[in-house]
């Protein structure tokens, strides 16, 4: 898949609390009032963007703005229509009697690990071919853990991928080697796991592309200005620099002005900083969040870190 | 003499053909049961889940199980005879 749509996504991650969603939101609405269509998605299966835009959220996109709507994943949805879709195919391939016993293994396999960063996968992979003309699309992450999981699934299932292929070759060779001996050059039948592999490869591949091309990806990293969620972001910077993912912008919320910033870009790299400034009310509601822009203007004086590093 | 060439000539074709099979016929049950083990490997490594042996992540598994019948069915049966290895040696040797 190249990057031929003009689509941006826009990640962010970041410790449980420190305002992913609040960030997402403001993101969002502010890309959306300067004339970009935009979609904003929850990912979290906390859900937060609910509450904070006082509305039912689901599946089904919601109309909040002009040019912004938002939609909430259901992963439990993802999980079920996934796993359907595996037993209908086996129900197809496989004999009566074995399809027969495969229900007792379905029912335990929707609680499997590994199972709910496959399901929010796919959705992001549906999200990208079904919204191709949004200019931006603002994903609010789940937390670390899961959101770790997600970026390094492609990764993870290729160097899998690579190992079992290198296997079944090996027995296609083998196999080969038989037919001739006892067939001669009877045509052999094409390897249904081998294509099947060569297809996952693929699409793994795909994916992980997208998540390094710089121009459709970007990772914001969400933190407060305190101790805690310091460590925890560094510790996201390194898991994600070992999948070579690099930290667009780092958003630092409830941000006060005796917080000094400067030992953050000495201890990881980020292209952009966005300071997003206390409220003394909760940012509730669509109104609050865009009297909150209008004021505090956070987006109009995001700096990247050379500009910082010129001025000092 | 012509005749006699002639059988002496058949004689080795037929003698060379029988070698050849013999031959042939080791090497490919040799080749044959290495695939087998192999094959074996392959599910083991992909199915491995389903009785308990660390595997790929579960989305591998489930995209390939479609494909993967004769190898989801011969896991299983090793893993009823497990418990009974003499059981399973006999049925081999088609004993009882």
């Amino acid at each position: 898949m190249k990057h031929d749509s003009k689509t941006s996504c826009l990640f962010y991650l970041g410790k449980g609390g420190v305002g992913k969603s609040t960030s997402s939101a403001l993101t969002a609405l502010h890309l959306a009032q300067t004339g970009n269509d935009v979609l904003l998605v929850s990912m979290d299966p906390a859900h937060n963007l609910s509450d904070i835009f006082e509305s039912e959220l689901s599946e089904k996109p919601f109309q909040l703005t002009e040019n912004l709507e938002v939609k909430e994943i259901d992963i439990s949805y993802w999980i079920k229509k996934y796993l359907n879709e595996v037993e209908s195919q086996i129900r197809r391939t496989y004999s009566y009697l074995s399809a027969l016993n495969l229900e007792q293994y379905f029912g335990v396999i929707k609680y499997s690990p590994g199972i709910e960063e496959y399901a929010l996968l796919l959705a992001y992979k549906e999200i990208l071919n079904k919204y191709k003309e949004k200019d931006y699309i603002v994903f609010d992450m789940p937390p670390t853990a899961l959101t770790l999981k997600f970026f390094g699934l492609p990764e993870l299932s290729l160097l899998w991928l690579e190992k079992l292929l290198d296997l079944r070759n090996e027995i296609i060779k083998k196999r080969e080697i038989i037919t001739r001996v006892k067939f001669g050059d009877k045509e052999i039948e094409r390897d249904k796991i081998l294509n099947e592999l060569n297809q996952q490869v693929e699409s793994y591949r795909e994916v992980k592309e997208i998540f390094r091309d710089k121009a459709w990806t970007k990772i914001n990293l969400v933190m407060n200005p305190d101790k805690l969620s310091f460590s925890e972001s560094e510790l996201i910077v390194k898991k994600l620099n070992e999948f070579k993912f690099g930290i667009s912008d780092l958003i630092i919320n409830k941000y006060y002005p005796e917080f000094s910033y400067s030992h953050i870009s000495e201890r990881f790299t980020f292209r952009q900083m966005t300071l997003l400034p206390g409220s003394n009310i909760p940012l509730i509601g669509l109104q609050i969040l865009k009297k909150y822009l209008l004021q505090k203007a956070p987006f109009e004086n995001s700096f990247s870190t050379q500009d910082e590093m010129l001025e000092s | 003499m012509k005749k006699f060439t002639e059988k002496v000539k058949d004689k080795l074709i037929k003698g060379w053909n029988y070698y050849d099979s013999m031959a042939k016929s080791t090497m490919v049950e040799k080749i044959e049961y290495e695939l087998g083990e192999m094959e074996n490997m392959f599910g083991l490594i992909i199915l491995g889940s389903f009785v308990g042996l660390p595997s790929p992540p579960m989305n591998l598994t489930l995209d390939l199980l479609p494909e993967m019948e004769k190898h989801f069915i011969l896991m299983l049966n090793k893993v009823d005879t497990a418990e009974s290895p003499m059981s399973d040696l006999l049925s081999t040797f088609d004993v009882i």
